[in-house]
Order: structure tokens, then sequence, then C-alpha cells
């Protein structure tokens, strides 16, 4: 079975409008952010997560109205799992009856025995996070994410040039910045979907990195070699032929990827959600940035360096394009 | 297939090692299902089942992969010591200038990883020192001679190091004294503690447990006429007799004894020496008398006697062997204890994991209506016999202490006649009070009980009055540094607080385990079935590459016993999409190649040969952010970082190596099965 056969696509000459499609939903996101603010998971906040089982179906109302009474007035409360009967219930670090630290837990949980009496609430979990846990998994949230672009940075300089290395690092903080705009928006729309920055989100953002390096290297390893193989041919249909030769292994694996991580999105369950979801962003912009991204900004890195220059024509430009890698 | 001789039997060697590897954690499941099939009313069963298999279930849960407390339910709490109020609390003559200092060292304790201690000093370097102050205007500490800043620092270091290492020690006590299965307790940085209990049922009691301030009490030993009614009184509950009203003791068999339990077990044979308390001044010998009631108490525990005091009859005609089961059989509860004791020594050593048999049954709620508020049953720390094996003693306690802890106001360890000895102060109220105690309890025992684990239970042996006592007959100066620190606990050091806590409820974590391995098993298939389809032979092949991955990323999780958490397993399923990714890297440019007319052996050859070096950087920058992920990950975060740094590792080897091993063979015995679609 073969999906592609030899194909020739001018990727390079298209780059310019998928600058403007990566700018757009990047700028997108960060304005949405920066208007509605991100929603922090506990991890990262400071405060106290119950999940709760009820034996019966409640209402939210009710439920709000038995924590006010305990008060927690403004925590947040929200359906949580197959049904209705599955609640989870935050209070975060600051909040009314946040005070009480671990025993915030108990706390809540009296509260809605006292409020929503013969309704048998069973825990299923509890999370408390100190507001001076959550400052530090935040920055080392941050810390993680530069420290694993400037270490690619290196490796890839090292192992083919600087500005291939930056590239790629250009598209890493790309795909995050994209799956972080549509973790951020689609939070605000879908909130079943359990989008808040947590420490799962995080470690999506992560291995979006690792996946999106991993397309970068294989299209770039190609590169490298066509420049071997035909000297003398320019940059662009370089880069266009080695992506088109890759483009079929780039399609199937990403495509296997998708392809699990839409079964666990679907039967995975609650707390794989947003992580299969972030992920299933990330496969595709990790495909699309390898390409449209790394590659292009590398072609047009080194083709102003050439204009600047202007080399003669002809044998020192063929040495130079295969040296470039 | 010469060529790959070795290959293949290396190939061979780590999958069966695999396999071996493996078969623990298949072993620790199906112990983990036989347990849970025990219903709530089957606890004596069940625990019995956990005493006689206690090894092997232990030695395959030691091997097996872990299960996170995402998966198997649990709790997971972090602790921090407070260790500024240690050093504020050391301190004399604060004033403004100390407190700035205090301030300033609590903004940046709060952001940095740095000893509070260091910190502290360099903030009192930077704020006070200018002022012209010392660390000596502030600490006057017993143990500081010359008063110089460097000889403080360290004093202090000293302190808040020992404050964070009793805490663990108070936590470790309860947390062992409440039964708990396999609790991890680990100190993380300088003043963090870390605690994992798996499966635990009710956390607002684990929270109290931790939380709560250490209680030491001194108590007396039971009456054993009551404690013999108490146990049968269980015994006869869990055989569904109703409690029996007559007193045990007012039968008294004239046969000899019948019953005969198996002693082998039996720890007797390891006698820590006695301790006794004496007055400050008076110097006893440390090999004194036994005392009376804990004489009497074994005499009637051993089970050749308890076997005496039972109706005789019932045992007659029995052999040894039968009239041992019958006495198991009707002690259900009491056999854990009744085994350990013999005529001969007072004491009553139980094995651990009779021990963990006994304190399941009393933690259960209907049972404990049967002592509680009446007695105590407390134990020893733990020593450890010829087999490594531990073991406790057991004591039977008045429910109420005589005194608390709260009336001691200072320990410490000495020598006497080159023998360790622990003195203890107590202020006005406790010294009458004390005096009162050891006056109408002289020649009998006291425990002294931190948190529900008697360290000591020494013999009075006079009236004390004026609150100085001395208690001798510790083997060494550790043991008796660790009394010290017992008597002294009373009051902790240092406040701990809990940071960071994460209760999984076990319903929520059999979900999650369900929910886990199912989706993960549909990934696979839609990805293997995928593969076969479109790469024929090689699909198949890249298949098989893709199980003996996970065969051996799941290997390598059991033998450095690392952790399989919920991330782990979506982990898992992002290995195999790498692993994958090796193979379809190389079919694809083996289809190139044999698009460009080369023969299939050539084509393979350069297939492999050209694909390497992608594969190679691909799987190296995805281990690198694995790397990265775990060092700045907590927790499942961190799970996940590890199976994925081992699936890519196993990958490089199982896609390259296996694949390529299988496709030499194919060529040389049916080239013509090889397609790659």
């Amino acid at each position: 079975m073969h999906f592609f056969r030899k194909t020739n696509i001018d990727f390079i000459g298209k780059r310019r409008t998928w600058y403007f499609v990566s700018t757009f939903i990047t700028v997108a996101g960060i304005i949405w952010a920066l208007l509605r603010g991100v929603e922090f998971g506990i991890d990262f906040a400071g405060g106290t997560e119950v999940q709760l089982k009820f034996g019966k179906i409640v209402k939210i109302d009710d439920i709000r109205a038995a924590l006010d009474a305990g008060g927690f007035r403004g925590a947040e409360v929200k359906y949580y799992g197959a049904d209705e009967s599955g609640v989870l219930i935050r209070v975060r670090e600051g909040g009314a009856g946040a005070g009480a630290g671990a025993q915030t837990t108990k706390n809540v949980q009296d509260a809605i025995a006292k409020g929503i009496p013969g309704n048998n609430a069973q825990l299923l979990q509890n999370t408390h996070i100190g507001a001076k846990i959550g400052k530090e998994l935040q920055q080392k949230a941050v810390f993680a994410v530069i420290f694993t672009c400037i270490v690619i940075l290196i490796y890839l300089a090292f192992r083919f040039k600087f500005v291939y290395g930056m590239g790629a690092v250009i598209a890493i903080v790309h795909d995050v910045l994209v799956a972080f705009a549509f973790a951020v928006i689609c939070n605000g729309i879908t909130p079943w979907l359990n989008l808040e920055m947590n420490s799962t989100l995080l470690a999506a953002f992560l291995t979006i990195v690792g996946f999106s390096v991993n397309d970068t290297v294989i299209i770039y390893d190609r590169i490298r070699e066509d420049q071997k193989k035909y000297k003398g041919q320019d940059l662009k249909t370089i880069m266009n032929r080695a992506i088109n030769e890759t483009l079929p292994r780039t399609i199937i694996t990403s495509g296997t990827v998708f392809l699990t991580l839409v079964v666990l999105f679907i039967w995975g369950g609650e707390v794989l959600r947003g992580f299969a979801f972030t992920m299933l962003v990330g496969v595709i912009t990790g495909t699309y940035s390898s390409i449209f991204v790394a590659s292009a900004i590398s072609y047009d890195w080194l083709h102003r360096d050439k204009n600047k220059v202007k080399q003669p024509a002809g044998k020192v430009k063929a040495k130079e394009v295969a040296t470039a890698v | 297939m010469k060529k790959h001789r070795t290959l293949i039997i290396v190939v061979l060697l780590c999958i069966v090692g695999s396999l071996w590897a493996l078969y623990p954690t298949w072993q620790s499941q199906d112990y983990r299902s036989t347990i849970d099939s025990f219903g709530p009313k089957d606890s004596a069963k069940k625990a019995q089942y956990l005493a006689s298999n206690d090894e092997s279930i232990k030695a395959a849960n030691k091997k097996a992969i872990k299960l996170g407390l995402d998966l198997r339910g649990g709790i997971y709490v972090t602790m921090e010591v407070d260790v500024l109020k240690f050093i504020e609390e050391q301190a004399t003559g604060k004033d403004a200038i100390f407190d700035q200092v205090i301030a300033a060292t609590a903004a940046e304790e709060a952001i940095s990883e740095e000893p509070v201690v260091s910190i502290f000093t360099k903030k009192f370097s930077e704020i006070a020192s200018p002022k012209g102050k010392a660390l000596a205007n502030y600490f006057l500490l017993s143990d500081v001679k010359t008063g110089e800043d460097k000889e403080i620092t360290a004093s202090l270091q000293n302190g808040s190091d020992e404050a964070v290492d009793r805490a663990i020690e108070i936590i470790r006590n309860r947390i062992d004294q409440f039964g708990l299965t396999e609790p991890t307790i680990q100190k993380f940085g300088t003043r963090r503690i870390i605690i994992e209990v798996p499966g635990a049922g009710d956390p607002t009691q684990v929270r109290q447990l931790l939380e709560g301030t250490a209680q030491l009490e001194f108590k007396l030993f039971k009456d054993p006429k009551i404690v013999n009614k108490v146990l049968d009184n269980i015994d006869k509950y869990l055989m569904g007799v109703a409690p029996a009203k007559k007193d045990t003791l007012a039968v008294a068999g004239k046969a000899d004894s019948t019953a005969k339990v198996d002693s082998s077990k039996k720890v007797a044979a390891v006698v820590p020496a006695k301790k006794n308390v004496a007055d400050k001044e008076a110097k006893k010998d440390t090999a004194g008398a036994k005392s009376d009631s804990s004489a009497k108490m074994a005499k009637n525990l051993s089970p050749e006697d308890s076997a005496r005091l039972a109706d005789s009859l019932a045992y007659a005609g029995l052999s040894k062997e039968q009239a041992a089961a019958k006495f198991e059989k009707e002690h259900p509860f009491s056999i854990f204890i009744r085994k350990g004791a013999s005529a001969k020594d007072p004491r009553i050593f139980v094995l651990e994991p009779d021990r963990k048999a006994i304190l399941d049954i009393l933690n259960r709620a209907d049972i404990k209506t049967f002592y509680e508020g009446e007695m105590a049953f407390a134990f020893s720390r733990p020593e450890k016999d010829k087999n490594g094996q531990n073991y406790y003693e057991i004591y039977f306690l008045n429910a109420q202490p005589e005194l608390t802890g709260k009336y001691i106001t200072g320990a410490d360890k000495d020598s006497r006649d080159g023998k360790a000895v622990v003195t203890m102060q107590m202020d006005d109220e406790g010294a009458r009070l004390w005096a009162r105690v050891t006056g109408e309890n002289i020649n009998k025992q006291i425990a002294i009980v931190l948190d529900g684990v008697v360290y000591s239970a020494p013999n009075v042996h006079q009236k004390i009055e004026g609150g100085n006592s001395e208690i001798s007959g510790m083997r060494d100066l550790s043991e008796a540094n660790l009394l010290k620190i017992v008597l002294k606990a009373g009051a902790l050091p240092a406040p701990v607080k809990i940071i960071q806590e994460q209760v999984v409820g076990p319903s929520l974590g059999a979900d999650s385990i369900s929910k886990g391995t199912e989706s993960i098993f549909f990934g696979f298939l839609a990805v293997m079935i995928f593969m076969a389809l479109y790469y024929i032979t090689g699909g198949f092949v890249a298949d098989f590459a893709v199980i003996i991955n996970l065969l051996f990323t799941l290997a390598v999780l059991a033998t450095f016993g690392a952790t399989l958490t919920l991330p782990g397993m979506a982990g898992l399923v992002l290995t195999v999409g790498i692993a994958v990714d090796a193979n379809v890297l190389i079919y694809e440019r083996l289809r190139e190649e044999l698009g460009n007319g080369k023969s299939l052996k050539l084509a393979i050859d350069d297939g492999y040969k050209r694909a390497f070096a992608p594969i190679f950087d691909g799987h190296l920058t995805a281990f690198f952010s694995g790397i990265i992920l775990y060092s700045f990950g907590t927790g499942t975060v961190q799970g996940f970082a590890v199976t994925l740094m081992i699936g890519i590792a196993a990958s490089l080897f199982t896609a390259i190596v296996i694949t390529r091993i299988i496709f030499d063979l194919l060529l040389e015995r049916a080239p013509t099965a090889i397609k790659f679609g």
C-alpha cells in the first residue's frame, strides 16, 4: 500500500502564507491569554481540589449553596467524569476557606455533608498544594522549557549548523505557543476538556518539543544528504526535494501517533484527556513547523546572508551551499 | 545466520531476562487479587493468609513494577519542617534587628533550596552585622563554648538537622504503628519529608496522624486477667460465638499440655537488657528481677498453659498436631500473640507478619469496641532476629496514661560506671504526680510510650520524689540517645506542616487502571494493524519489534524499582510512537531505494544505513527532553519521563538491531516472503 507516490510540492515557496497563519494563531492565543487570563491548575496556583462522587446526581447550584454556607464563597464547582454524579470542587489559595491548609479537604467534605444531607459523597481524589510549592512548580516549568530549548540548540548547532539549530528552536517555541494558544482558547470554549495549565499539560508541552525536534532533525538530515548528492543546485530546490522525499515518513509517523492519541483522547479517561488533546494539537503543529517554520526560517536566514554578501555566481556559490549544512 | 549468531543469542538472552524480571510483577498481581477477594468479614482469614505467605508476597512486591498512587489509590504528602521557627526559638533577647533578619530569611527561604541556617547567617551578616551585632548576642547555646559565629552556626545547623531527623523518626513511628501497608518515608532536600501511603483508607486520619503533636505517655501494665478476657472475647467474636461470660482464669485445667503451637519461629532467645528506673542517687543492678505481673501474663498466655486453662476435655484424644490446629482455629486472633509467649520468658515477642495481622484485626471498627477505653495494645520498636526478620515485643497497657510528656523539662544521656543511662527531669506538678505513681507501683513496670510505640518499660525500684529520675539498662549510648530524643519529643522542636497533599481514592485508581490499559491496548492495536496493512512483511516485523520494545521497557521499570503512573502509561504510548517511527524511517527509505531499482538485499542494506543518522538524532533529542522533564518535573511527570527515556533507549535497539536480524534471516531463508507493500 502506498499513500504517496513521488510528490513535488513547492513548500519553501509558500512559506510566507504559512508564516502569516502561524503568527495569527500564536498572537490570537497570547491576546486571549492576556485578556481572559490563563486558568492555572491547582499544582501551579496552590489551593485544594476535591473530587467527589455522589450517590445521586446533584445540581451544581446546590453544591455551590452548600459551599457558600460552609464558608467557601467563590469556590469553583464543575462536573467531572462520565455523568453528573462526579463533581470537582476547587478552592484556590487565598480564596475563602482556603486558610485551613491540608484540612481544607475535610472542611469541604463537611460542608457538603451538611448542605446536601442524605446523598453520600465518596471522596475520589483530593489534592492540596501549598502556595509555596505552586510557585516552585511554576518556576520549574518555565525553566524546563527554556532549558530544553538551549540543550537542543547546542546539540543541533554541533550536529548541523547554528542557523539550523536556531530554526529548530524557533519551531519549538512556535509549537509550544500554538499548543498553548489552543489550550487556552479551548479551555475558555470547552471547559469539559480540563485544559487548565497544570503539570500534565507541561508534560504534554515538553513531549511536543521532543516530537517537533525529531521531525525537524529528520528533514535536516535529508537536506544535508541531498546537498552532498546534488551539488550545485540551489538551496530552495534541495530543501523542497528533501521535504518531499521525507513526506511519506512524516505523514505515516505523525499519522500513527495521531491515531494512538485519538484513542487516548476518547478512552483514556478524564485525567489523560487534556494531555491527549494538547498532544494532538502538538503533533499537527510539530509536523507542520518542521517544514514551514524550521526549514523555512533556516532558508530565509541563509538566503539573507547570501544576498548581503553578494557572492559571485557559479562555482563559489555551489561550494557555499555544499558547506552550508 | 552465522553472521548474527552472537547478536541472536544476545537478543534471546534479553528476552528471557525480561520475562524473568517481569515474573514477580505477575506474581504480585496474583497475590493482590487473592487478598482482595477476602471480604471485610474475613479479616481473620485474610490475616492468616497474609501471615503465611508474608515472605513470598514481600519478595514479589519488592521486585514487581510499582504502581503509582494515581493507579493504586493512596495518599501522597509532602511535609516541611519549619526550621526558621526552630532558629527563632533558640534565640534569646530578640529585638527589631533580629526580627528583620528573620523576615528577610523567611522571604528568601520561600524561593530558595539552600539550607535555612545558611540563609539565616547570610542575612544576619547583611543586616545585623553592620549594626554591630554578632550571633553571640542572641544565641546562648549550651554546646557553644567560644561564642564565635562559626561555632554558633555549626550548632544551629546541627540542631536543625536533628529537628528534621526527629520529625522523621516521629512520623515514621506513627505510620508504622498505624499498620499501613508499604509506606515510604523519605527526606527530600534539607527540610522536607515525602510520605507515600498506598491504598490507605481515611485521609483525615492520616492527616491527623502526620500533623498532630507527638504524644509521650507513661502507662502502667494492664492486669493479665483483663487482658485474657479481652483476647478471649475477640477470639470468640471472630469465630462467630457470642462473647463468653466466664473468666478464663477461673477454669484451671489439670491435664498436661496437649496443645503445642509451632514455636520454631519464636524469638525469645534474643534477650535485650532489662531496664530499671531508679532514684537518681540509687544505683541498681541492671539485671533486676522480672516484674510479677508480666511473668504471670506470659504464663497465662503461652499456648501450653492457655490450652491447660481451656476446657481440657475438648483436647482429649487429639494428637499434638490436631490439638495445635484446633487451638489455632479457636483462637483466630490471640494465636498471633500466644505463639510468641512462653512459660519461661515474661515477655512476648511477635514477628512482623503476626504484628501486621494483629493490627489489621485491632483496627477494625467492630473489634475496637472490645478493648477501646479499657486497654491498649502497644509494640516496642522493631528488632532484628538472626534471620533478619523484624520482631516486636507486645505490651498490654492501661488505656489511660498515668502521666504525659508535658511535665518533662529535660532529658539527657549520661554514663554511670561505664553504663549508659538516661536522666529525666520533671516540673513541680509532674514531680508530685510521678512520686505518687512510682510510690504506688514499686516493682512494677511503667511503659514509656511515644505515639503508641513503647520505647522502654523500666521497673520501678522506689518512690521517686523531686522529679529527678534515672533510667538504666540501656545497651549502649545510641540506645540511650534514642530514649533521650523520645523523652524530649513530647514537644516537637520545630513545627511540621503539610505543604502538599494528594489523595487518590481506590475506586478512582481502579478506574484509571482499566481506562489506561484499555486505551493503550486499543492504541497499540490500531497502530499495529495499520503497520501490517501498510508495510506487509515489514509491518509484521515492526510490530514484533514494538512488542519486544514494550517488554524491555517494562522489564527495565521492574528491575530498577521504578513506579508506573498514569502519565507513565501515556509515556508507553509515545514510546511506541517513537519505535514505530524508527521503522517507518527505515521502510520509507527502503522503498525509495527499491524504487531506484536496487536489489532487495542492497535496498535493505542501504535503507538501514541511511536511516540510522536521522533515527539516532531523533532518539537522542527526544531523550534529552526526557532528562530535562525528569529533573524539573515532580511525581507523576517524572514517571512519564522515566518511561519515555527507557522506551527510547529500548527502541534504538529493537527498531534497528532486532528487525535487521529478522530481515537478514528472511533474506537467507525465504527472500520471496519479504514485501514492503
